[in-house]
């Protein structure tokens, strides 16, 4: 339909050879474009001045009341938030924030913006830091068992005021949607299973400092008992006659 | 401690590497006393599959000793004889509650699951010594090995049984089982099943467990066809015979009621298809294609209508001319995964203490771990009748 449109337009400005013709035909390019690679490069350049903006969702076997003690406790985040390096709380519902990325180090303060105990909570930075974020964590028993579904949604600058060029903003926000989906896997492991999975093969080859980051047991939902194969009962069981 | 690395394509060392200790609360340290090469190692052998680093520690099927646990394990203990699940499950999020252990969302780590969330969409459960991609957990053809989540992943087995009848229901013995279990077998069903490797010897005698009438086996190494034979499989040798035709035969012309996919990514069968087998080769050499999907394409195409194709054989990545067509026409229903390991471990042990069955039938070579590097490439090869090679380490029972 778009496309339709462009071509009329190119059509149409050509044919007027003029200043305004051309003016004309470059919009119908534009629309022609937009169609044939299904987004709109103007659209996308506005939506960069407006910022970066990332959202994701992650399921979680806890209720969300759970949930949100671990999330309302600046303490916790760097549990399962790699780059975090502190977190502090300031009076007023302010946090003080450390960030490492690439090497370098990103210094905010933030305030809650709202806070509804086992539903929501919304931040949003003070001016004068390294980053301007607004951010909003939201909560949503699921029925039948299901747990718990947690939305987060960042929207943030990125730290220098970097004009982005169209092509990089959809690299970043790529780039951003997985970060933040580590994060959040971090955090589920954290709340169902009280450790953050690692690989790691002896316990020196972790940084003494980052030692206790893995260990979050008195954070579990300890209602939670494991399934082993010791506890086939009610299970699929192994059929099948002998021969 | 001595383990087996890998250092590069078809380059397995036994190295001297740091012994492992406890990491996470819920982690135990195993003494290995037996561990074995699973076909699905040779994959890593050969370099199918990405995200191996040198020096990683391969294996993940082992048994041994618990000699050290966390302060968060509640059901073993040091001391406990155990064989360790070789999919790595935390036991506690939603996949594990409902079973499906190999979709477990917490045991890989969250740079190792973003990546696979490119890949898949989705990350499953890690599994020992089994590359970056799925956790990078060192593996289990070593002295010593890293347990996570022990109580879930650990199945204690009485002093008396001897390592080899028990280290089998690791990996194997439950991919086959699982991969029999999914065709809903009735009484009177043919099933056919292609690759007579170890996870295709468990599925035919699982297929026999779970009431099938007539089990077909394709290969074309005359010592698997040979074991399958023991077994009371009808055998078909892809080299000599066109299966296709002959399944059609021994099925009555309806076809198999199940086929079986116990081959995967590597499948080496020219028959009936050998000019696009060849061009398989070609592009999974240049990478157009990472897998060989040989066999795939014949169980679905013998598959007989309103039928079920059951693949517990690996695969990786893309492929080509997957017959959707005929999964189509004739309503065939497709059944794959990753094994869910732990559904199966104690259920199966306590069919093998009971005496019912039997899986170290298939090991054909039991070496030290000093031998595990030259035995891949037996393996391999398969050649000297190889079909499953065990390690026997001190402490195994024999």
């Amino acid at each position: 339909m778009t496309g339709a449109l462009g071509a009329v337009l190119i059509a149409a400005g050509v044919r007027r050879a003029s200043v305004g013709g051309a003016l004309v035909a470059g919009l119908g390019a534009l629309s022609v474009g937009r169609a044939l690679l299904g987004r709109c490069p103007a659209y996308r350049a506005r939506a960069i001045r407006k910022g970066l903006q990332v959202r994701r969702a992650v399921t979680i076997q806890a209720t969300p009341r759970q949930i949100y003690d671990l999330c309302r406790d600046p303490t916790n985040l760097p549990k399962f938030m790699r780059h975090v390096k502190s977190v502090i709380r300031e009076p007023d519902g302010v946090t003080r924030w450390v960030v490492e990325e690439a090497g370098r180090e990103l210094a905010w303060r933030s305030r809650i913006v709202e806070d509804t105990p086992g539903h929501r909570l919304r931040w949003r930075s003070l001016p004068g830091g390294d980053l301007e974020l607004d951010g909003s964590l939201e909560l949503f028993e699921l029925a039948h068992g299901r747990g718990t579904q947690v939305e987060i949604k960042l929207h943030y600058f990125p730290p220098g005021g970097i004009v982005v060029a169209s092509a990089l903003d959809g690299f970043l926000k790529k780039l951003a949607r997985a970060h933040l989906g580590e994060e959040l896997a971090r955090l589920r492991q954290l709340i169902e299973t009280g450790e953050i999975a690692t690989a790691t093969r002896r316990i020196d080859e972790i940084d003494r400092e980052q030692r206790h980051l893995l260990d979050g047991t008195e954070l579990a939902n300890d209602r939670m008992s494991p399934v082993s194969s010791a506890q086939a009962s009610g299970w699929p069981t192994v059929t099948g006659g002998e021969r | 401690m001595k383990a087996v690395t890998w250092n590069g394509k078809r380059d397995m060392r036994v190295e001297s590497v740091p012994d492992p200790s406890i990491v996470n609360p819920h982690d135990a340290i195993l003494r290995v006393t037996s561990t074995a090469i699973c076909g699905s190692d040779l994959h890593l052998y050969n370099g199918f599959i990405p995200g191996m680093r040198p020096g990683d520690v391969m294996g993940h099927e082992f048994m041994g000793e618990i000699v050290a646990v966390g302060r968060g394990c509640e059901r073993v203990a040091v001391g406990d004889r155990v064989f360790v699940m070789c999919g790595i499950s935390c036991g506690r999020c939603w996949f594990c509650k409902n079973t499906l252990f190999s979709a477990c969302d917490n045991t890989t780590p969250a740079g190792s699951a973003v990546v696979l969330e490119t890949m898949y969409g989705h990350a499953g459960a890690a599994l020992f010594g089994y590359s970056h991609l799925y956790g990078g957990y060192a593996g289990g053809q070593a002295e010593y090995v890293r347990v996570p989540f022990a109580d879930t992943g650990c199945v204690k087995v009485p002093p008396e049984i001897p390592d080899e009848r028990v280290l089998l229901l690791t990996d194997v013995f439950p991919t086959g089982y699982q991969a029999a279990e999914s065709c809903n077998l009735q009484r009177g069903d043919t099933v056919a099943v292609f690759g007579a490797g170890p996870v295709g010897q468990m599925a035919i005698q699982s297929a026999f467990m779970l009431g099938a009438d007539k089990v077909i086996a394709i290969d074309s190494v005359a010592t698997r066809l040979q074991m399958a034979a023991d077994q009371g499989a009808i055998v078909v040798d892809d080299q000599k015979s066109d299966v296709l035709a002959r399944l059609d035969e021994l099925s009555g012309g309806r076809g198999p009621d199940a086929c079986i996919d116990a081959v995967g990514m590597e499948a080496h069968g020219t028959s009936g298809t050998g000019v696009i087998a060849a061009l398989d080769r070609a592009k999974q050499a240049i990478k157009l294609q990472l897998d060989r999907p040989v066999a795939l394409r014949l169980a679905i195409q013998a598959c007989r209508k309103g039928g079920t194709v059951s693949v517990p054989g690996v695969y990786g990545g893309f492929i080509d001319k997957f017959p959707m067509g005929a999964m189509f026409e004739k309503g065939l229903r497709i059944a794959t995964g990753q094994t869910h390991f732990h559904r199966y471990g104690r259920p199966l042990l306590d069919r093998v203490l009971a005496g019912d069955v039997d899986a170290s039938f298939v090991i054909t070579h039991r070496v030290s771990l000093d031998q595990l590097p030259a035995a891949y490439a037996m393996f391999d090869e398969k050649r000297d009748g190889c079909v499953k090679v065990i390690a026997l380490l001190p402490g195994a029972r024999t």
